[in-house]
């Protein structure tokens, strides 16, 4: 049966080496991958209620909307309603036809991940800002406009 | 199975005694909730984005037949009323992955977590200094401990999480032997019995 040390020199020595550090382990228990998949599908959310919301302000229909942004009008329509993951093709038409930057567009269709913990925090308060309602509300075109500014950030 | 182990108290320097047992309840695992979470989270908000670490959290639902389970030992850390450390290992289907002990049994670190006042990030953003050290180590001892026992020899394995590697490799003295594609790439670590003998 192996003893634990009680050496007090190597006690000292592990202590200060230890030195409040994280000892987490990923084992089944971890459930940091079911968490980064709860982003995702936010963030893809806040994708589908922006592309809305940007169709609105316009005050463009679908097939308006598609035809000036290049896109196929199905899957715009997938868009909108959340049904499809976007082509990466779609979100570059998209992102150009409203000129808005296609890195954080790709990142908030899911399409890329960006490893900016605020970015996340910003796209999920404006999916749970954002409703979709017929008309845009003086709320939802204030959280519309600063979520535009947030993006057009460098 | 309970045994009486020193740590170390930060502030003052002084051994102290706390007790780690195996004999973990359910009622354990909710304690350490209990105590940890609330700090853990008021620590998180305080740290900026950037430092905060990975938010990870800890899938108790079928914690009845987790402590159930043969082939799963838990191990916790207590002094006075509070809980410090929780483990869980397993000694069942992990084998090693090092050339030189490739397939050999080993005993799996599943889990193991220290209370968040004995982690120095969580507390200095709590505007304090960590409260025990050496509660990890004790920890990881343990799982060395019970490695003999199975007749492994001292070989456990782990995944280890980016801001855990230097505690794995540096403190422990543990083999990083790769990335596991299967694991979200997180470390694989490994003991030789050589290197458990040096712990």
């Amino acid at each position: 049966m192996r003893d634990f040390n009680n050496d007090p020199e190597w006690m000292r020595r592990k202590a200060e080496a230890e030195d409040g550090s994280f000892v987490s382990v990923a084992g089944s228990l971890y459930k940091a991958d079911e968490e980064k998949r709860k982003v995702g599908d936010a963030t893809r959310v806040s994708f589908s209620r922006f592309v809305h919301l940007a169709r609105k302000e316009k005050r463009l229909t679908l097939e308006q909307f598609a035809e000036r942004a290049d896109v196929d009008l199905f899957e715009l329509v997938n868009i909108e309603t959340e049904k499809a993951r976007p082509k990466a093709r779609t979100v570059y038409q998209i992102a150009d036809f409203l000129g808005i930057p296609e890195q954080r567009l790709m990142a908030l269709a899911g399409l890329l991940e960006l490893k900016d913990v605020q970015f996340q925090e910003e796209s999920v308060r404006f999916a749970a800002r954002a409703e979709t309602l017929e008309a845009p509300t003086p709320e939802e075109h204030a959280a519309f406009e600063a979520w535009v500014n947030f993006l057009s950030k460098a | 199975m309970r045994v009486p182990v020193k740590l170390v108290e930060k502030a003052s320097g002084q051994f102290v005694d706390a007790e780690l047992f195996d004999e973990v309840t359910e009622e354990h695992l909710l304690l350490a909730e209990e105590q940890w979470r609330p700090m853990i989270r008021e620590a998180r908000r305080k740290l900026p984005p950037e430092l905060r670490p990975r938010n990870a959290h800890w899938d108790w639902t079928s914690k009845d037949r987790e402590l159930a389970l043969l082939a799963n030992t838990f191990y916790a850390i207590q002094l006075a009323d509070k809980i410090e450390g929780l483990m869980k290992v397993e000694t069942v289907g992990h084998v090693c992955r090092l050339p030189e002990q490739s397939r050999k049994e080993l005993v799996y670190i599943d889990y193991v977590e220290t209370a968040p006042w004995n982690i120095k990030v969580l507390m200095n953003a709590l505007g304090e200094q960590p409260k025990y050290a050496l509660v990890g180590t004790r920890l990881i001892e343990a799982a060395v401990r019970q490695s003999f026992e199975e007749g492994f020899k001292g070989r456990v394995g782990l995944h280890a999480v980016p801001t855990s590697h230097d505690f794995y490799i540096k403190v422990c003295g543990m083999t990083p032997v790769a990335p596991d594609p299967n694991k979200e790439n997180l470390l694989w670590c490994e003991f030789t019995p050589e290197q458990a003998a040096k712990l």
